[in-house]
């Protein structure tokens, strides 16, 4: 018994350990849990006068607007996407290898981006209507114009044009992994070709439609600035300019959690689509349905129905902002103010990627460790930031934010030193907001590269030697690498491309690229953020680069894209 | 125990169990094992024996009872020694090589301290023992199954471990290739005198390996001895059952011994007159008879097995056909009517299950 307790004594208790990893992921957990406490802390305190005000008039109509925007983008992207995942995996035709890629590309044009585009682009006197009229032979828009694309109708068509394709991949992902056989059996039992796409491969993608949409809707809850653009008064929006116009902290507060309803919504289908799809992803077998060929004008036919939503989605807003862009950097060159924002934007979005990806790991590892302890759960806190919209986090993060500026700063007056605010002027306050916003991305992709090391390697590192911190070092880390990598990749470019946490706690007078393009659009200067856009789009392609490219094994893509995609 | 004379075991377990939420995997075993023997732990698949396994290791906590490693308890109330502190090797059923490293940055991998300074040495030498010299620039994947389960081994020897811990290392090669490996992974151990525990479900494999062998059924320790013992002296039922298929003969103690369609069986001590028992017969107890010996019994198949030919025979008052094992030459003259005996000897008695 003595050897034993001289043995043992050198060891720290497991528990102590054990509990340092629990500790760790409940410290990143509350990163996304402390807005949402917040936000209710802060609204307790507004005035409960305002609640029968809000109730009555604000809250209606714009939670109508949202339902409204909502619903229209959803049935489009659903629509959109599955009836390309099916022209693409179903038929063959020339140009469908390219064309499977190519419908992924709207992806990397934010919302904010499309409408500011598609605001100049159909302008009355922009190149549209100005080619309608020329065709038609009218000289002034006075006497023939294009129905204003400002207004909800407008709003649901340019959101849906850029986010169909988070429906697009997932149910591409099903139909790729669906079996043959499934088909042939149907096919067997008298279901004609068309058949099988009501009957068989629609309703076996039930979940992968319900994620897609999900995801496609948290991106458009989460928009503030296409909204604002198009005249669509949201309850995002209201958040917004209830903060930003009125300066009521708590109105924005009591908004921002009623919306919280909206968000729970779109957790809960995206739950029940990510399970249901592990469940039918389960039964694939070796070999896909072989694909129908098309020849002749049916090819043709096929392959300009699959080439309509690039062309709107991707084709002519891109285009546009790349001519624009020439013409303004022919025009007046590289101005000073783009470099600088050039700067701010990689600056941000480096620091907030490192400390995603941090975070992720530790978190992702730590549930590894102990899966049957609280760390999974808290896991799976930890990605809740994803769905609940910018504005929302920054809502909810300013009340807390404040305390803490003010507390340094009246520390710092006691010793005679003007503190400013000290994590908002920092941009440590921004930084965590995004880190907030796209925690999820980091433990989704540290999961992904998890998932694929054999939980057996754990144990042969640590019977050779290694502690829990040696073998994720050793073995984990070397073989995780790339799916960090690029969940890194994807945090940079989602953090480069947000706009509303980073309109409303950025710095005094710090601009990225993003805020840029919005105050050009708010001032209606719209070329002169084309710029500013053609880099935001740019960079945004790297990412579907990347789907692309895991798109193409068939194997892995059903988890690997949902992964991705959940993180985008 | 013997082992207590020696000193410290190389491993002693005390009531070991481990409980996942209402599952009890492992149920209060204890057993100790010497310096340098190998013990084989079989059981069926789910019964616990790779948990236990790991449970040694460290890999998982024991929810009560004791482990203690030469000597040093690692798990026990209030104590639990992490994996990588307590010297053990462990060699994994899908040998959990570390792809992303070589063949020798794989053996290199548990050498720490001074002998991280000879590794390229202690690399060398090992990879020769396995019989891989030359290897070491390779990629597990570049290896064949037998050779990752060399390489396997090499790694978990490597740090010199004083008890290395085998999962079913070689259920995943085809069985003549298993067989040799298993003859030169014993040969080693021996060599090193290290202490093993190599978990198996294949009866054949642990009577073959283990200086002794211990059964595990639903997370207990049914029985512990030599090969010979657990073959021939069965403590149930289920022990009989899992290291040679036999038959249930139906019976009932009457004056003093076990009657049944097969004839008369001594009965074991402590069974009352009158009483139901269930009596075991392996194939090879049963005899062909002359005609007029024995019982009767029908031939309803006959069936070549490469060691010897195998009759299923119909015996009025049993359910299911007997098998029987017999040479060449009584398989070719057994008639459709044949005469069989068994020597009571062989025969394994228990009491009837009560329901």
């Amino acid at each position: 018994m003595t050897l034993a307790l001289t043995a043992t004594a050198g060891a720290p208790p497991w528990r102590a350990r054990g509990s340092g990893w629990v500790a760790a992921v409940a410290l990143i957990a509350l990163l996304p849990a402390a807005p949402v406490a917040s936000l209710a802390l802060t609204s307790l305190q507004g005035s409960w006068e305002s609640w029968p005000n809000l109730i009555r008039y604000v809250l209606p109509d714009a939670a109508l607007q949202s339902v409204a925007l909502l619903v229209g983008v959803g049935v489009f992207v659903a629509a959109v996407g599955c009836g390309a995942a099916w022209l693409v995996t179903a038929y063959e035709f020339p140009g469908r290898r390219a064309l499977s890629w190519l419908l992924l590309l709207p992806l990397a044009i934010p919302t904010y981006v499309v409408a500011y585009a598609y605001l100049d682009l159909t302008h009355p006197l922009g190149p549209i209507q100005g080619a309608i009229r020329w065709m038609l032979g009218y000289h002034s828009p006075r006497e023939f114009r294009l129905p204003d694309i400002r207004g909800m109708t407008g709003c649901i068509l340019l959101l849906g044009l850029v986010l169909y394709p988070y429906v697009y991949l997932a149910v591409r992902a099903t139909f790729l992994g669906q079996s043959g056989a499934l088909v042939e059996a149907a096919r067997t039992l008298g279901v004609s070709r068309s058949g099988v796409f009501w009957r068989v491969a629609l309703p076996l993608a039930r979940p992968a439609v319900a994620l897609g949409v999900s995801l496609a809707l948290m991106e458009a809850l989460n928009d503030v600035g296409a909204s604002e653009f198009l005249g669509v008064k949201t309850v995002t929006l209201s958040v917004y300019s209830t903060w930003v116009t009125r300066s009521d902290l708590p109105g924005a507060a009591q908004i921002a959690l009623a919306m919280l309803i909206l968000v729970v919504g779109l957790v809960a289908i995206e739950r029940w689509g990510r399970r249901r799809q592990r469940f039918a992803a389960g039964a694939r077998s070796a070999r896909p349905f072989a694909a129908r060929r098309l020849t002749g004008w049916k090819a043709a036919m096929a392959l300009a129905l699959g080439a309509l939503p690039v062309l709107f989605g991707f084709a002519l807003p891109a285009g546009h902002i790349a001519n624009e862009a020439w013409k303004r950097l022919s025009f007046a060159g590289f101005s000073g103010p783009i470099l600088s924002e050039i700067g701010n934007t990689v600056m941000v979005s480096a620091a907030a990627t490192v400390i995603v990806v941090a975070l992720g790991a530790v978190a992702a590892y730590a549930a590894r460790l102990k899966p049957l302890g609280a760390s999974k759960l808290l896991a799976r806190v930890s990605t809740i930031g994803y769905a609940i919209p910018g504005t929302v986090v920054v809502i909810g993060l300013l009340a807390p934010i404040g305390a803490i500026d003010g507390a340094i700063a009246s520390t710092g007056s006691m010793f005679g030193v003007a503190t400013g605010l000290a994590l908002v002027g920092s941009g440590a306050a921004l930084t965590l907001a995004y880190a907030v916003r796209f925690l999820a991305i980091g433990v989704g992709g540290a999961e992904a590269g998890l998932a694929r090391v054999p939980l057996t390697l754990d144990g042969a590192a640590r019977t050779l030697g290694d502690g829990p911190g040696g073998a994720f070092l050793r073995v984990h880390l070397p073989l995780a690498k790339g799916s960090i990598a690029a969940a890194a990749l994807l945090v940079f470019v989602d953090v480069m491309k947000e706009l509303p946490a980073t309109l409303l706690i950025r710095p005094l007078n710090f601009e990225t690229l993003a805020t840029h393009l919005y105050a050009e659009a708010a001032r209606g200067t719209y070329e002169d953020g084309a710029i500013a856009a053609l880099i935001i789009v740019a960079v945004g392609i790297l990412p579907v680069i990347l789907l692309s490219r895991i798109g193409e094994g068939v194997r892995r893509t059903s988890e690997s894209s949902a992964t991705l995609a959940k993180t985008r | 125990m013997d082992e207590d004379r020696i000193g410290s075991p190389a491993l002693r377990l005390l009531g070991v169990t481990k409980r996942f939420g209402p599952n009890t995997v492992v149920d209060g075993v204890s057993l100790t094992l010497g310096d340098g023997e190998i013990l084989s732990l079989v059981g069926a698949s789910g019964c616990g024996k790779s948990t236990l396994l790991r449970l040694v290791a460290g890999l998982e906590e024991p929810t009560a009872g004791e482990i203690a490693i030469g000597g040093r308890v690692v798990a026990g109330p209030g104590i639990f020694v992490e994996p990588e502190r307590r010297g053990v090797g462990f060699i994994f059923q899908d040998y959990a090589l570390f792809p992303h490293l070589t063949v020798a940055q794989n053996v290199a991998y548990g050498l720490r301290g001074p002998r991280r300074a000879e590794a390229p040495g202690i690399v060398d030498e090992m990879l020769e023992r396995v019989g891989l010299p030359g290897f070491g620039a390779r990629r597990p994947h570049e290896l064949s199954g037998g050779e990752q389960q060399r390489v396997a081994l090499a790694r978990a020897l490597a740090p010199r471990p004083s008890l290395l811990l085998l999962d079913e290392p070689f259920s995943n090669l085809d069985r003549r290739l298993g067989d040799r490996v298993r003859a030169r992974t014993l040969a080693l151990l021996r060599e090193l005198g290290a202490a093993a525990i190599l978990v198996t479900h294949d009866p054949e494999e642990a009577m073959a390996s283990g200086d002794r062998v211990a059964l595990l059924r639903s997370g207990r320790l049914v029985q512990i001895g030599a090969a010979e013992d657990l073959y021939h002296r069965p403590v149930s039922r289920e022990a009989a059952d899992f290291f040679a298929a036999a038959c249930a003969l139906p019976g009932r103690r009457v004056k003093g011994a076990i009657e049944t369609p097969l004839g008369r069986f001594p009965a074991p001590e402590g069974m009352r007159e009158g009483e139901a028992a269930s009596v075991y017969v392996r194939a090879g107890s049963v005899r062909l008879v002359p005609a007029g010996e024995g019982v009767a019994a029908r031939l309803l198949n006959r069936s070549f097995l490469g060691h010897c030919y195998q009759l299923l025979l119909a015996v009025d008052g049993l359910d299911e056909p007997l098998r029987a094992h017999v040479g060449a030459s009584e398989a070719m003259e057994a008639g459709p009517e044949v005469h069989i005996s068994v020597n009571p000897a062989e025969a394994l008695v228990f009491p009837a299950e009560r329901p």
